[in-house]
């Protein structure tokens, strides 16, 4: 029970950050309907800033996290402008593969600064486990599951209560209808990716800090795709729930997977088998929009 | 930008308008003015390009040919910027909002005259800390859905309205622009009699207390007869016939074109 308990709370931990990546991805995609395959390498890209800012220029880790989000939303907006801004009325296969590319390139630059091996934060924290009663946790799960939190609280009372957030959901609604009341789509767009940036870095220096930095980090760009495509592709509530859904089939789909066949590493795998048991019974996701086509 | 100025009204001018897609020529070489103050009604068969031409006037599309509003050139201006010279719109098949309240779906509407840019309107915080202008927009909002009887709404989702409901909520969505010419893309198609004479009322209202020209697509000819000043009929793309509506129907190639008759 305690073992079953251990992995659920991990579960819903680790779960925590792939709501919160899988919140960036659903964001542009709802303000501009682009599948962001970079997502991943924003997260990594994120990361490795605020690593460096807090090794080579020793930055305190808070003002790094802080100057890493200041950052990512920079680079945000220029990828937003310089790329994705070209492809707006391009075919939806065309910026698919605009933002694949867009992620090898991230990678590349990884791989030519840093290198392919694993790098680890220095520790911030003493890593002590954290006793809740019936089963211990690493503290910096603890902090990485707030910090998530904080965060899309913060991004929900935005969008539910002040006026910018209004008009982005105006917008993600119906364009054209929101062109005509004077909405400039191109801020529209670029604040969806300033967003969906800063959950991801977020999202990379929580990961790197659990598990230290390595390319494979973007990675996770693919781990949060069952999220996404569960929780319906358009619905942020639907991808929350998703996201820590997710995170605990792959934590007890892992723990007990390894205690039957002795192998370990196949928790990720459990998600996408679940993935294609849901959408054989709804397509549309768990809460996405049920789309009715008129022949 | 200048609101206040607008009491003159505008005079919108078209002149040898063509736009195609593809091989399809949807306008070829239109021109007509619009007085300021005036309802004008633009009819024709299915595929005339009605919609394409609303479209060019509102910035979805680019022609060719020149678009004036009052002075200025209206072609390259961009589609959110329209708004801004005075110029708003609603669409045929209804555009709300569906996913927000019916207050929301009004409120974005006035969303462009708010003078506090969108960094500064991060900062105020819904109901509970929104700025004086934002509270006077919200008191007009209300006033309006108030106008469109449809006060008790305002909190429900724009989506859960009925065909009608959204159609008023479209065009009192572009009157919070306050705009001097207003573009209505069929707003009475599918509705019941009752609800349009309403609307028909409505809109002369809109045209006469308001100040605001109005430039709709309409097929219902009695509608026509009884609202529009003017009459444009277009057929295949170009213009086949203009003037007051009496004369219009009277038109032989109209006839033809639009009534069916030999």
């Amino acid at each position: 029970m305690d073992y079953f308990a251990g992995l659920l709370i991990n579960g819903i931990l680790v779960g925590a950050v792939y709501s919160m990546v899988a919140l960036g991805f659903v964001l542009i995609y709802k303000a501009s309907r682009v599948l962001n395959f970079a997502q991943g390498e924003l997260l990594m890209i994120g990361a490795y800033f605020c690593l460096e800012l807090v090794v080579r220029l020793e930055v305190g880790i808070l003002s790094a996290f802080i100057l890493t989000l200041v950052l990512m939303s920079v680079m945000a907006v220029l990828i937003e402008r310089l790329i994705l801004r070209k492809m707006m009325n391009a075919p939806v296969i065309s910026v698919v593969m605009v933002t694949i590319g867009l992620g090898i390139m991230l990678r590349s630059v990884v791989l030519l600064f840093w290198g392919p091996i694993t790098i680890h934060f220095p520790e911030f924290i003493a890593d002590v486990p954290f006793d809740l009663g019936f089963v211990r946790v690493s503290v910096i799960y603890i902090y990485g599951f707030l910090i998530c939190i904080a965060f899309m609280v913060i991004f929900g009372l935005f969008f539910r209560y002040t006026r910018t957030g209004l008009v982005m959901r105006g917008a993600a609604s119906s364009q054209m209808a929101a062109r005509s009341v004077g909405v400039p789509l191109h801020m529209v767009f670029a604040l969806a990716w300033v967003v969906a940036a800063i959950v991801s870095a977020a999202g990379g220096v929580i990961t790197g800090n659990i598990a230290g930095l390595t390319p494979e980090l973007s990675a996770y760009g693919v781990r949060v795709f069952p999220a996404v495509i569960l929780g319906g592709l358009d619905s942020i509530v639907g991808t929350t729930i998703a996201g820590v859904l997710i995170g605990v089939m792959e934590e007890l789909g892992g723990g007990y997977l390894r205690d039957w066949t002795g192998l370990s590493g196949l928790g990720p795998v459990v998600p996408f088998f679940v993935l294609i048991i849901v959408l054989w019974i709804r397509p549309h996701g768990l809460m996405g929009t049920k789309e009715i086509e008129r022949l | 930008m200048n609101e206040k100025k607008s009491s003159a009204g505008l005079k919108l001018c078209i002149s040898d308008l063509s736009m195609s897609f593809g091989g399809v020529q949807a306008l070829e070489g239109v021109s007509f003015e619009v007085e300021p103050g005036t309802i004008h009604a633009i009819i024709g068969p299915n595929g005339a390009g009605k919609t394409t031409l609303i479209n060019c006037i509102s910035g979805q599309f680019i022609p060719e040919g020149t678009m004036h509003f009052g002075e200025r050139e209206l072609t390259h201006v961009r589609a959110h910027n329209r708004i801004q010279m005075g110029i708003a719109r609603t669409f045929q098949h209804v555009n709300v909002y569906s996913e927000l309240s019916v207050l929301d779906n009004i409120m974005i509407g006035g969303h462009h005259r708010l003078k506090s840019n969108w960094i500064r309107q991060c900062l105020y915080w819904g109901p509970y800390g929104c700025s004086r202008e934002e509270q006077m927009l919200q008191a007009e909002a209300l006033e309006l859905l108030e106008r469109l009887e449809m006060r008790h709404l305002a909190d429900s989702p724009a989506g859960e309205l009925s065909y009608g409901q959204q159609k008023r909520l479209e065009v009192g969505r572009a009157l919070l622009a306050h705009p001097k010419l207003l573009l209505l893309d069929e707003p009475m198609a599918g509705m019941a009699k009752q609800e349009k004479k309403q609307l028909s009322d409505w809109i002369l209202d809109i045209n006469r207390e308001m100040n605001i020209t109005i430039v709709m697509i309409e097929h219902d000819m009695t509608v026509v007869q009884t609202l529009s000043d003017q009459v444009v009929v277009l057929d295949f793309g170009r213009k086949i016939a203009e003037g007051p509506p009496q004369e219009v129907v009277k038109d032989k190639r109209v006839r033809k074109a639009y009534l069916g008759e030999d």
